[in-house]
């Protein structure tokens, strides 16, 4: 689902997918970022691509099994905005708020640790990662530049 | 979704993934490599060419599955990434730690070097 939100005094296009919080909607939300990327917002650096969908599993994943403790019947809507150069990706949740990690660390690959990559990449790839309400909802709000090809 | 296809050649078993790895799947895919370290010295590759995605919880169960493998006295290499899996590796330096071969003949030879 997509449609045209005016904001202020621009017009700004929103696009807006609502999911069930189950594991199966990661894939779909990737699949409709890289559709909503081809078309509407007419990016085509596929490794920039790439790696926001990456963020936006590991983020999402963040909600099915924390904000919403793996429960299957709650919704998440992902809405996308892109303009003036940077693209803003908010993650919409009813569950338990996130305080947001206070500093994250790169784990030593020669830990061989087996988790805790998420929230490290979720930051890496994004230029900023953000918890917050809005819109009466908890909202993960992820934000990047575009690539200059767009 | 991710598929997988199991073979064998030079005593080396090699898993072939095709798909996405993320946490929908992974509890599919887990057994797969479980069953090879009852194994005496297990010595895996993993094909990745066809595998377009994996998030933290793949590489959360490579690193683990790597880690037994160890344990056996075995060994686990991988091939083939992709783009997108090759900057996972990297953006967590776990390419610093596993052996990652362009071909699959190359990584099943490097276990008789």
């Amino acid at each position: 689902m997509s449609n045209i939100t005016t904001l202020g005094a621009s017009e700004v296009a929103v696009h807006e997918l609502e999911v069930e919080s189950e594991l199966a909607s990661l894939g779909r939300l990737r699949d409709w970022f890289t559709s909503l990327c081809d078309t509407a917002i007419e990016v085509s650096d596929r490794a920039w691509i790439d790696s926001v969908n990456l963020a936006i599993t590991e983020a999402t994943t963040n909600i099915i099994r924390h904000a919403y403790q793996s429960r299957h019947d709650q919704s998440i809507k992902m809405r996308v905005h892109a303009g003036d150069g940077q693209m803003t990706i908010r993650l919409l949740h009813t569950g338990t708020p996130f305080d947001g990690p206070n500093a994250i660390q790169a784990p030593d690959p020669l830990d061989l640790l087996e988790g805790g990559y998420g929230l490290f990449l979720l930051d890496t790839i994004m230029d900023s990662v953000s918890y917050e309400e809005f819109d009466q909802m908890q909202s993960i709000t992820l934000a990047k530049n575009l690539p200059a090809s767009a | 979704m991710v598929e997988h296809n199991t073979t064998s050649q030079d005593n080396v078993t090699i898993i072939a993934l095709k798909g996405e790895l993320d946490l929908s799947c992974v509890e599919e895919v887990k057994p797969v490599f479980l069953g090879l370290l009852d194994e005496d010295h297990p010595n895996i590759v993993i094909d990745m060419k066809e595998l377009e995605f994996m998030d933290s919880s793949g590489l959360s169960l490579i690193v683990g599955v790597f880690k037994r493998v160890r344990v056996g006295k075995g060994d686990m290499k991988l091939a083939r990434l992709n783009d997108s899996v090759t900057k996972l590796f990297e953006m967590t330096r776990l390419n610093q730690v596993f052996e990652i071969y362009d071909s699959v003949p190359e990584s099943v030879e490097s276990f008789a070097a």
